[in-house]
This record gives structure tokens, sequence and C-alpha cells, in this order.
């Protein structure tokens, strides 16, 4: 028998303390996910179509002979694994692969960059053991996205549905829209991209499950903020009074501070409730809905919250490969350098997102954050010079998302659990590229291109970590794989072996976080691929 | 620019009930439309369950049905009713069994499609949480449908309900407030593209997208912010304008309505705010000529005739409330009451 927190807490104060705590235990209004289920989601996106084979290996060693690049030198790093280097690193479980990867460092010294038999140590992807990641960790081969077009893969892994517009919400607004009523007390800004480009769309979901736009520490204070002494012209007219926090249709939710503007805005959008149509009715509604998040969000003065809230607490000093820092100042907590160094990763790159990202969760202001990675960039079309830089990149990119992760596994939560156990990450790219191939080295073909079929690994809680889902089926090899099938367990209660995809990626994603499979509804059919979710 | 913003009357998709004209409305204001023209030009408001079943389908249909996509039935109310209920192909009225829009949700169809949606469960096999209206319910509502009209396309000058675009934002308040690009200038008669043009105004909005070149020294990323904010687009950036009522619409325009509207009531000699007041009037120097201006900043941002509680509300509840602050608050306080109301963001 599990022994929750709340029982825990009833033996050890009696009914009487735990009655005084009030709110504090008070389960909330609707709540429908499972307080097993992760309650946040940080949605990493990686631009340009990625190469995942780069990094993790799907294939035997017989597949990594001809579809691993051969041992080559880059720009002074070396590109390539060999069979030999591939490693398992998980346990795998109910009869699902364990994670393998392929091993570009020493073993005995992983943040060596020494160089011998042709060959430069490369410590990239270290990250994800030496911050014991892939125990934590499912990642999902063989997925179709159903596109090799960059924006309509884009969309597709955020709804589901490859298109040039969105044919089903973005399933970050989906889950921020799922969480709300049970945290809407203390999480003003549900859902949060970090970047303007590419934010996903939650169509006609209420206005709370939309994206907001946090850009950056810098900007919060001018948009989030009603204090004159940050913005001047909120001088005289930011007096707040608590008064009744009424829905659209004038239902009494309970108290909301307003300032007078406010407090007329929204009567003035009630009182216009059914004198048009019904689609105007909806409208309003949403501006209504709009208008009660924002005037929450100034209320809480998240400009002050955030600005003392610290996001990279346990990262300190330059990124550590088990002692090493090879990488040094210049690469520093969230960079590498590349090579003979005319090109590197920085934490000016990638901190600040980073950082701002965790001071949101940490804050406990948001539960779905999305987060566009525009400094790694895949989409380079350019051979076997184009492979080089891809191979570097992927493991670089996923180096530093594991030291990202490995802040998040340190950090502990009031509940008691870690922020990654309570947080959903899932890193992904529109697709992936084509795949080298070749019988020996010399005679390795290197297209780069647009490749639909790729992989999504998911981190945090709610997940049979350890699982390697799924693979590529290398029978049929035309310039890519095609996804393998896996057990799926369709919406209509049946179970299939089909190749994943996107959709199913995206209802899984759903389902980790704790939606029942009738909680949203994905346009062309979708099911959960078995062996994801911890049962 | 003319104002955009139109009232609540041209964002239906037909007519409500129409009150007095008000009897308030200050002298020598451009005409406007009046709420009689703008009433009679609406279809008359549904009685029937048509608009029901449209927001009810809406969720499982929009996807492929919406405003982009193929045969768009439900890119909005109005093409909903003349398009597909008004459509005897697909709805034939009084007749459920008859009716192909029935077969296909039933799942069959006997058509190029068997069903709808195409794929996964026909409609009719949705769990019920994903029904907002039942099958009964869309049986019931074209047995009862009565006479339709059926037009095989949108119209394109049927009123449709959206907000403004970031585009009608920026020039509307631009008209409105009585501001111009070069309030926003550091330097008077700076060229606007130089790299070391710096603002002096609060919370200007541009595209990245800004001919010649986007620079604007250290404001670009908060210029720019701003601009994805109101939902504008942006080739350089491959974003799309989006008109859907998001948070950061709102937060970005409510903190625009403020420091606007600052900006305008702080400029010098600015008639199209002071029409008949003066910067430092309040209720106890010159009340009618407040109330005037009032009225004036109401038919022009909200585009209708208020009616003296409308000005009477903004006059006691905003504008006196804020005199305590002194005069420029007080102004402030009731031009940025206009731009939150509902009816401003509207089209």
């Amino acid at each position: 028998m599990t022994t929750t927190r709340r029982q825990l807490l009833q033996l050890g104060l009696g009914m009487g303390q735990l009655a005084l705590l009030g709110d504090a235990l008070r389960p909330k209004k609707a709540l429908a996910a499972s307080s097993e289920a992760p309650s946040r989601l940080l949605s990493l996106y990686v631009s340009g179509g990625y190469t995942p084979q780069y990094f993790y290996a799907p294939f035997d060693a017989a597949g990594a002979a001809r579809h691993v690049m051969p041992l080559q030198g880059a720009i002074g790093e070396t590109a390539g694994y060999l069979p030999s280097d591939i490693i398992e690193v998980s346990a795998g479980g109910g009869g699902h692969a364990p994670i393998r990867i392929g091993r570009t460092w020493d073993p005995a010294a992983p943040g060596s960059r020494a160089e011998a038999n042709g060959r430069k140590w490369l410590p990239l992807g270290y990250s994800w053991i030496e911050h014991d990641l892939f125990r934590d960790a499912v990642v999902i081969h063989g997925v179709d996205q159903g596109t090799a077009a960059h924006e309509s893969g884009y969309i597709a892994s955020m709804c589901g549905v490859a298109g040039a517009e969105y044919r089903a919400p973005a399933y970050q607004s989906v889950f921020a829209n799922h969480v709300y009523s049970r945290f809407q007390d203390t999480r003003p800004l549900p859902c949060v991209g970090l970047d303007g480009r590419g934010m996903p769309q939650s169509l006609s979901l209420p206005a709370r499950a939309a994206a907001n736009y946090v850009p950056n520490v810098d900007t919060i204070g001018s948009m989030f903020s009603d204090r004159e002494q940050r913005n001047a012209w909120w001088r005289g007219v930011n007096l707040r009074d608590m008064s009744p926090d009424l829905s659209f249709t004038g239902a009494d939710e309970g108290r909301i501070p307003l300032t007078a503007l406010e407090r007329r805005a929204l009567a003035r959008t009630r009182a216009l409730r059914g004198k048009s149509t019904r689609g105007t009715d909806a409208f309003l509604e949403s501006v209504h809905d709009a208008y009660r998040g924002v005037s929450k969000v100034l209320a809480r003065n998240i400009a002050d919250v955030l600005e003392v809230t610290r996001g990279i607490e346990q990262l300190t000093g330059p990124a550590s490969f088990a002692g090493q820092t090879p990488y040094g100042a210049t690469g520093g907590k969230f960079g590498w350098t590349y090579g003979l160094a005319n090109y590197h990763a920085t934490d000016a790159m990638f901190e600040p997102s980073f950082e701002l990202m965790l001071r949101l969760f940490k804050a406990d202001l948001t539960s779905a954050v999305h987060l566009y990675l525009p400094e790694l960039y895949f989409d380079r079309h350019s051979g076997q010079q184009g492979h080089q830089k891809e191979f570097v990149d992927m493991r670089g990119g996923m180096d530093c998302i594991g030291r990202l992760l490995g802040e998040m596994k340190r950090t502990t939560l009031p509940s008691g659990k870690t922020l990654l156990d309570d947080t959903l990450v899932v890193i992904f790219s529109e697709f992936a590229r084509t795949w080298a191939s070749g019988s020996s080295p010399a005679d390795f073909n290197y297209p780069d291109d647009h490749w639909p079929f790729t992989s999504v690994t998911l981190v945090g809680g709610g997940l049979a970590g350890g699982r390697a889902v799924g693979g590529y089926d290398l029978s049929g090899f035309a310039y890519g794989p095609r996804g393998l099938p896996v057990e799926i367990h369709e919406e209509d209660g049946s179970t299939r072996q089909r190749p994943p995809t996107a959709a199913d990626v995206t209802a899984t994603v759903l389902r980790v976080l704790g939606l029942g499979m009738h909680d949203f509804f994905i346009p062309g059919g979708y099911g959960e691929i078995a062996g994801v979710r911890a049962t | 620019m003319r104002a955009l913003a139109i009232g609540v009357f041209a964002l239906a998709a037909c007519a409500p009930e129409v009150p007095a004209p008000s009897a308030v409305l200050p002298a020598g204001h451009p005409a406007l439309t009046s709420v009689e023209q703008a009433a009679t030009a609406l279809p008359p408001c549904p009685s029937d369950e048509t608009g029901r079943i449209f927001l009810g389908l809406r969720a499982a249909c929009a996807g492929c049905h919406g405003s982009s996509g193929n045969l768009r039935f439900f890119a909005s109310e109005t093409a909903f009713r003349t398009m597909l209920a008004g459509n005897p192909a697909y709805v034939v009225s009084g007749d459920p069994e008859a009716s192909v829009l029935v077969k296909l949700l039933r799942g069959e169809g006997t058509g190029s499609f068997r069903q709808m949606p195409t794929a996964g469960p026909a409609y009719a096999a949705l769990p019920n949480a994903q029904q907002p209206v039942s099958m009964a319910e869309i049986e019931r509502w074209i047995r009862n449908l009565g006479a339709t009209t059926r037009v095989t396309t949108p119209d394109p000058d049927a009123p449709t309900t959206r907000r403004l675009t970031a585009e009608e934002i920026i020039a509307s308040l631009y008209d409105q407030l009585g501001l111009t690009e070069a309030d926003f200038l550091g330097t008077p008669g700076s060229n606007f593209d130089s790299p070391t043009t710096t603002f002096r105004g609060d919370l200007a909005v541009w595209s990245p997208d800004r001919a010649p070149g986007p620079h604007y020294g250290a404001d670009r990323l908060a210029t720019e912010t701003r601009w994805r904010g109101l939902g504008g687009a942006s080739w350089l950036e491959g974003s799309r304008r989006t008109t859907a009522v998001t948070p950061a619409l709102m937060q970005t325009l409510r903190q625009i309505s403020y420091a606007w509207c600052r900006m305008a009531v702080s400029k010098p000699n600015n008639s199209t705010i002071f029409r008949r007041a003066r910067p430092t009037d309040t209720s106890a120097t010159d009340a009618a000529a407040v109330r005037a201006d009032l009225a004036s900043m109401h038919l022009r941002m909200l585009g209708d005739p208020p009616t003296p509680e409308d000005v009477d509300s903004v006059f006691r509840d905003i504008f006196q409330a804020a005199e305590g602050a002194g005069a420029q608050t007080a102004w402030i306080a009731a031009c940025a009451s206009y731009v939150q109301d509902p009816r401003w963001l509207a089209w």
C-alpha cells in the first residue's frame, strides 16, 4: 500500500491541526490529473530537423556500421562513432529495449579532449550520465511526422497533425487548460512561450490556455507589472480592491483584485452577453477571461517575484564531465567549443532562456513552458560537411539539455519531489534528416535532406523510464528508415501494432500528464504508445 | 485613418435589439453610420438551434473545415448557415434521414467519404465528452430547421466577429489618440531607421519587417516583443498574424492603453483628445467640457453614440475617481478605459 503525503501529514499532525492547514491541503476543484502525473510540462524544440542517430544508437552493430559515418576529422573534431562504441545506458523493461547511445568519450576519463589513433575524444553527451538521466527518460524511435516540410512538421509535433495550420490545439495549451482549475490560484501564467517564433496555438480552447509570450527577464517589467516604479503610466490607476471574481455568465468564482478600470471592462463585457450571436458571445467570453487572467498576473506582481527568484542554482562554474571541465570558462555552464573553436556554443546563447524557464518553474508561476532553441539549427543541406556538423551539434545540443535537466533533477520542490520528477520534458525536432549510409568507409553517401521519421525523447515524471520504445526498419532503407511497429492503445479501446505517428506522441504526452484518452481530440485518430507511461 | 472600432452592432452577425440613440452627442461630431442603419443591414438573430449546433460541431469539424481548410463551413457562423445548413446537398431541411451531413456523422456516407471526421471514429461514435451536441439533437435541429438560405461562397462583406489585428490596433490608436510615429522618436526629426535612434515615447511597437531594416537601438527586442504580443506577423521571423484573443494580446494592450494615453494626454496642443476641455480641466473647473470630451472619445473609440449613462459612468467612476492623483491621471484613466472596453477590440 502506498502512503500518501496527505496520510503522512494526517498521522503527524492529527486531524485538528490538519483542519487548521485549510486551503493548503484542500483538493482543488476539478482535479482530473492523477497526483502521480507531473504537474508541469517543458517542451524543448530543436530547430531544423535533427539527427537522433548521432546521439542514440537505434540499431545493432551492423546497423551502426552501415549508418553512422566512419570516424573522420571535422574542423578539429572527430565525427562518427564505431559499432564497438555503442553502450546500453539503461535497463529497459516491459519488453522494451534499454536506451543505447554511441559513446564518443574516453571511458577512463570522460572529460578528456586527448587525440590518439586518429580520434579526438568528444565528451558531449556525457552529461546524461553525469546527471543519471537515462533512468528518467523514454526515447520513442521511428515516429512518423507525416511531412517533410519544416513548419508542417513543427505543427505536427505540437498538435499531432501535419499541415500548414494547426488542426488541433497544441498539447502545451491542452495541458495548461486541463490543470488550470487545479492551479488557477497559484500559477498566473498557465502556458508560456519563450520565443515569439512558433508559439503553440490554442485554437478554440479558453483564452487562459493560450501561450503567454515571455521573451526575457528584462522585458517582464514592462509587460507584467503595474507598479509605477517600473511603469510610470500606472501612477494613480493601479489601486486594486478585492472584488467578486465573476465568470462571463456571472457565476461567482471567488475573489479577484481589480482596479476600477478592470472592474468596469469586465462588467461591460458581461453586459454584452446575449445581445448578439452565440459566436459573438464565445468571442466576448474569451475577451472576458483574458481580462481576468491579465488582472491576476498583474496583481501577483510577477516581475518582482521573478527578479528575486534564482533559476540556475545547482550548476556552478563550467560544465563538469566526471570532475573534468574540458570546455572551461568559454563553454561555461551550457556551452562547448567546436574543434578549432571557429564555432562554439556559450552561456550567452542558452543561459538566458534556461534561466528564465527555471525561474518560472521555481517560482511556481506556470504549468507549461515551450522553449524554441534557435541556437541549434540543423537545416544545413550540406552533404558530408553537414553531417559532420550535425553530429557534433546533436551531441552538443543533447549535452547542453542534459545539463539543464541535471539542474532540474538537483532541485527539490517543497513537495519533496525534484523539479524534474514533477515535470514532463519533451525534446523534439520537426523531423529528422536523411541518414548517411555505406557498406564501407570509402563508399558512404551523405544525403542531408529532410526525413519524416524521427525520435522524440521524454524525460521526467510519470514515465516508465529507461526504455527505448520503437525503432527503425533498416530493411527497406532508401535515404532513411521508416519506423517499426509498436503497440498502440487506440482511442477506440483496441490495441494495434503499427509505427507511431506524431498524433500518437501527442496523445502519449497528454496521457503521461494525466489526461484521459477522451479529454482531448486529434483529428485523424490517435493512440497511446504502450510502454511509455508509468502504470 | 478613420476609427476602426465600430461597436457591437458591427461585430454581430445579426441585429440585436436597437437602443435609442443618445441625446447627448456633442455638436459638430462627424457623421457615423447610425445605429438604425447598422442594425437593419444585418440578418435577424437566430431563434432556432443553428447557432448552438454550429458551436457544438465546431470542435470536431473546424480542424479541416475552418477558415483555412477545404469547404470552409466552419469559418464563421454565417458560413455554417449559408454554405452547410442552407445547402440541400448536405442538409435537407425537415428530413434528417435524407441529409448527407447526418449520414457522414453516423459513418454511413455513400460518396467519396464514408464518415466525418474522416479518420478515427465517426462523430456519432465519438465518446460523449467529444460530442457537445448529440446526434439526436442534430437530427431534431434538421427536422425543425425550416426555410434556409443557400450561398455557395462566403460573403466577403458578411459581418464576422474578430479582434483587431496588430496593424489595426496601432493605426486605430494613432488616429484616436492623435499620435504619430514621430512622438516615439528620441530626437524630433531623426530618422527612425538609424541605428542610433532611441525612443522617448513609451512602449513603441514596430514590426521586425519594417523596411528598410529593424534597428531601433536597444529597444529593438522590446518593440518587436510587443508587435508579437499584439499578434503581428513577421515574414523575417516566419511568424503568422493571429487574431486570437490571447493573454499576450491583453497584457500588451493593457500596458499600451495606459502608456499611449499618457503620451496623448501630455502631448502639447493635442486637439484629438482635448476638443473643448483643457488638459488641466477637472470636474471642478469645467465639468461640461470634460463630459463633452468624454462623449467625443466614446464616439470616436467605440463607434456608437454614447448614452447619458455611458458618459456619466466614465465621468463618475473613472475620471472623478482618479482626480485625486491630478487632472492628467484622470484624463489618462478615462482614455484608457475606452481602449480597454471590449467593444474597442472587436471588429
